[in-house]
């Protein structure tokens, strides 16, 4: 059923902009040859000169291209996108279409407390300071914090300052980085689902818990194949959001002896039988999972009745394709054989 | 329709001393289908082709200095003498390339360094009077080193951040996504500065040792010197343009003669080997047996034996047979798919049936004479198989927009001149009669259908396929279920009493149940008894949705023409629209919107016509007898569009 909005014409144009913008998406031919690149700057040229990221490396020199200055201009390239739509439909702040604004203030947050730990002061080089207008706190400020009551004193007029005040540490012991990453992503991902069941759209909260299955699957089954962890460990740590795969049903899985038992009864799952269905080959389950969720996400793209399932779809596949060029860049400049990087990509 | 070039194979034969005379004289004959050799060929025994080398310099040649490689008239030539003259000439052309090159390489890197300096500008007068050396001179200085460069956009926003690492940024001028400036810092902390840098993708600029003098002084000097390093690029590639226009003819020459000594030599993987004796097999037209025999008068070893091909077992490959007028028409067919051997050729059937209709959907004589016009220009000029088509398709639209009464749109302008003929039932206005221009449109939809399936029956006796000819939906049953069906409705139509239970026992259910049991009957007819293959049940189901899906299609194919009527209405209509707007415009403007509506109307709707009729074409004719597949007529002949594989 589609989702009745407030927007005007129901986003119409902005989705149909969306549907031409994702019809210029990198092509396997465009990938192969990006891969074939042997330089970054070679790699930059092909992107400047034969894709839609023109625009985004538009005054730039390639020759000496910086890859971090590279993948920074096509990050910010991906938020630009989806600001314009923000801005362009008066959504930049709406409690669901912000979802990648929030999203950026929780992994900056937790990236202020690695270096926090960690006693290093560095986060100012990969700080998204372009975001800074749109978000609760100040970016900048943010890469000052030494301390976890400084950053406590930074989040107090923000809904994560309720958040994190638990894990404040005694004195001199580390913060609890894992538990303030789960109540992070756990408020996240709840807050979005709820933002979706207000927009009554049942099908784009089913897409967002599906997100929460393809992360609790691939961490789990890491948890079980390198430290044979058991249920009550894995589920300590997981996310408790279900999406596809009921609790019940997880659960099992976290109860797996090892990890190919886990594969096995992952295999029973509705994501085994998709992939069954697909060709995909399950035994390398991150893989596996990231691109099962490619394959619904875009078919949810094509198929949306609702304006914020698109939004929220096309973004997802936009950021796949940025981490795919960003995977590429990488393998590039440190010499993976291509076909390893060919591995390392989601795409048809 | 017209049928398709009768074959013969052929096998040439001799010794092996004259295959390459022997290859020679095949390629010149130019209707010689090769075809592969089975068992050892010639190329086995030779070693690569030696004409290689001087082609595969010529295209060298031809990449270095821009020269088109052109085919000349074929003259014998020494190949000896004729390589030293490739080198000579290749010689040259590289080192003309080389110092191009370098000029090039030169023009560019100093022209991205114009571009970096031009951005320092600096705040006012201090950029006038900062002296280059003198900055320079600021590195070697003991507590002080400074950097010059660029910084993105967005890493600047992050510099306050490091306010307190003691680095200083003296900003000279910026562009959309760059700052330009000096960072000056102590050099105790330049270690960390440069970390710093590093992070925020500060790109460090070095000033080249022949910069002198103030700055604006110094983007002057440059440009001067990008300036002259231009003119330098320019004489070089003047040099190499003279080159190739000095040696043109020469490199012609030896371009026509080497690639056609080269593609003879590669027929070499065609002959087959057997002692001294050499045999080349491949088709001829039936047509040019004693041309292509007397080709080989002379050679005294050379035995040439012909016999009739044999569509069934040999893949025998398929030349078009057409008139002058179908001939273009081709261009579908084979876009479709070329006929067997042993089918006919439906080029002449489409001709005139795409002429027909098109010209019924796009009558117009103004309009009709300008596509003619159009395609004289492109079919002469341009050599489009295309504008030949629309040469007829104009000329077809000339003659119905005559009978229609239309010019460029204006419905009356025939209208003295069918008076004063006498002739009162003309100009037939579509818009006025829009019923009988629908019937219409149906009636010719039936008898192209009609005519589809009686080909489709020739055919099928033709190769002795029964279910095609009898027991299909384009078979006999299919045409006596279609013509009882439209007999009927006919009937009610005009009131003419049709049908009973005999009529429709025997001319609707009776065929319905032979294509119901096509698979068991054609078995029956082969002699091979009444029987059906696979389970009872699927059989049952699957011959139910078939017979379902025909008595379906003959509707939808037979409603499917009312577009040709439609289209008679919409041009009509069209261009009504475009004599009303030019009627708003007034008289200024009305022979404008005149012309620009009549040619957006020919533009649109002629190719929607165009595509509309070739989809009549494929869908509605084709797919009832033609089912393509057949292998194009080939000739073996030099290919000079391709210089080396």
């Amino acid at each position: 059923m589609r989702a009745e909005t407030n927007y005007s014409g129901d986003m119409a144009a902005t989705v149909a902009r969306m549907h031409a913008r994702y019809g210029r998406r990198l092509t396997k031919e465009n990938y192969t040859q990006l891969i074939s690149c042997t330089n970054v700057s070679d790699a930059a040229a092909y992107l400047k000169h034969n894709t839609s990221y023109s625009k985004a490396l538009e005054g730039v020199d390639t020759v000496n291209i910086h890859r971090g200055y590279l993948e920074e201009l096509l990050r910010r390239h991906f938020y630009e996108d989806y600001f314009n739509i923000g801005r362009f439909e008066k959504i930049v702040d709406d409690e669901f279409y912000n979802y990648l604004t929030v999203k950026t203030e929780i992994d900056e947050i937790l990236i202020c407390i690695l270096h926090i730990n960690a006693g290093t002061d560095d986060q100012i080089a990969t700080l998204p300071i372009y975001m800074n207008r749109y978000t609760c706190f100040d970016l900048t400020e943010l890469a000052r914090m030494r301390s976890f009551d400084q950053l406590l004193e930074l989040m107090k007029k923000t809904p994560y300052y309720p958040l994190l005040l638990p894990y404040r540490p005694s004195n001199g012991e580390p913060v609890d980085y894992r538990a303030c990453e789960l109540r992070l992503r756990t408020y996240y991902f709840r807050r979005l689902i709820n933002a979706a069941h207000d927009l009554d759209d049942r099908e784009l909260a089913e897409h967002i818990a599906s997100r929460v299955d393809v992360i609790n699957v691939i961490n789990a089954y890491r948890l079980k194949k390198h430290f044979n962890a058991d249920r009550e460990q894995i589920a300590a740590l997981m996310i408790p959001v279900y999406g596809r795969i009921s609790e019940k049903k997880i659960n099992e899985l976290y109860d797996a002896a090892d990890a190919n038992e886990y594969i096995a009864l992952l295999s029973k799952t509705v994501y085994g039988r998709e992939a069954a269905k697909t060709d995909t080959d399950l035994s390398s389950p991150e893989s596996a999972m990231t691109f099962l969720r490619y394959k619904h996400i875009k078919r949810a793209f094509a198929m949306a009745q609702s304006p914020a399932l698109s939004f929220f779809a096309y973004h997802s596949l936009m950021e796949i394709e940025l981490n795919n060029i960003v995977r590429i860049i990488e393998g590039i400049r440190y010499n993976v054989p291509s076909p390893e990087i060919f591995e390392m990509i989601i795409s048809d | 329709m017209s049928s398709v070039e009768k074959m013969l194979h052929c096998t040439v034969s001799g010794m092996v001393s004259e295959l390459d005379l022997v290859l020679r004289r095949i390629n010149d004959s130019g209707c010689f289908h090769i075809e592969p050799a089975s068992g050892r060929t010639a190329a086995e025994s030779s070693t690569e082709n030696p004409y290689y080398i001087p082609l595969r310099k010529l295209h060298e040649f031809s990449v270095l200095t821009g020269h088109k490689l052109t085919p000349d008239t074929f003259i014998e030539t020494n190949t000896e003498i004729a390589e030293r003259e490739i080198d000579a000439v290749l010689e040259r052309a590289r080192e003309l390339s080389e110092k191009l090159k370098i000029s090039e390489d030169q023009q560019s890197s100093d022209t991205r360094f114009l571009d970096q300096l031009s951005h320092i500008t600096g705040p006012g007068d201090f950029s006038a009077n900062v002296d280059v050396k003198q900055v320079l001179s600021l590195d070697e200085h003991e507590n002080i080193k400074f950097r010059f460069g660029k910084m993105p956009l967005n890493s600047f926003e992050k510099l306050d951040y490091y306010s307190d690492k003691g680095l200083y940024f003296l900003e000279y001028g910026s562009t959309k996504d760059f700052k330009y400036g000096f960072v000056f810092a102590a050099t105790v902390c330049i270690g960390e500065v440069d970390r710093i840098l590093e992070t925020l993708y500060f790109e460090r600029i070095h000033i080249p040792d022949f910069i002198h003098g103030d700055i604006h002084t110094a983007v002057k000097e440059l440009t001067e010197k990008v300036s002259s390093e231009k003119e330098d690029v320019a004489q070089r590639r003047k040099e190499l343009e003279q080159l190739s226009a000095e040696n043109a003819e020469k490199i012609n020459r030896f371009f026509t003669y080497f690639k056609t000594v080269h593609d003879i030599y590669s027929l070499r993987a065609y002959a087959a080997m057997e002692n001294e004796r050499f045999t080349v097999t491949g088709f001829i037209p039936a047509a040019e047996n004693d041309r292509f025999r007397s080709l080989f008068d002379g050679i005294g070893s050379v035995m040439i034996e012909t016999e009739k091909a044999d569509g069934e077992k040999q893949k025998v490959p398929v030349k078009l047979k057409c008139s002058r007028f179908s001939e273009p028409f081709t261009m579908f067919v084979n876009l479709y798919g070329l006929p067997g051997y042993k089918d006919l050729n439906p080029t002449t059937f489409l001709a005139v049936t795409y002429t027909l209709l098109f010209g019924i959907m796009f009558g117009d004589l103004g309009q009709g004479l300008l596509v003619a016009l159009l395609g004289f220009f492109l079919a002469r000029k341009k050599n489009m198989t295309l504008g030949r088509i629309m040469e007829r398709l104009g000329i077809s639209s000339m003659i119905f927009g005559t009978l229609y009464g239309s010019v460029f749109g204006f419905e009356d302008l025939l209208e003295p001149v069918y008076e004063s003929l006498g002739i009162h039932f003309l100009p037939f206005g579509a818009i006025s009669n829009i019923n009988t221009v629908l019937y219409a449109a149906i009636g010719i939809g039936i008898l192209i259908i009609i005519i589809a399936i009686l080909t489709n029956i020739v055919m099928g006796f033709k190769t002795k396929d029964y279910e095609r000819a009898l027991f299909s939906n384009n078979g006999i049953a299919g045409l006596v279920f279609y013509s009882a069906i439209l007999m009927l409705l006919l009937g009610g139509v005009l009131g003419i009493p049709t049908g009973g239970t005999a009529y429709v026992l025997l001319l609707i259910i009776l065929p319905l149940v032979i294509m119901f049991l096509k698979e068991p009957l054609t078995a029956l007819c082969r002699g091979e008894g009444f029987h059906i293959e696979g389970k009872i049940g699927d059989f049952i189901a699957s011959s139910f949705f078939e017979c379902f899906e025909y008595v379906l299609g003959f509707a939808t194919n037979t409603l499917s023409f009312v577009r040709v009527g439609g289209f008679v209405l919409s041009h009509a209509g069209m261009m009504s629209v475009v004599l009303a707007l030019s009627a708003m415009a007034g008289a200024g403007g009305s022979i404008i919107v005149i012309i620009l509506g009549n040619i957006f109307v020919m533009a649109l709707e002629g190719l929607l016509v165009g595509i509309q009729v070739l989809r009549l074409e494929y869908y509605e004719m084709f797919s009832r007898y033609y089912t393509g597949g057949g292998i194009p007529f080939k000739p073996v002949r030099v290919n000079f569009t391709e210089v080396i594989e």
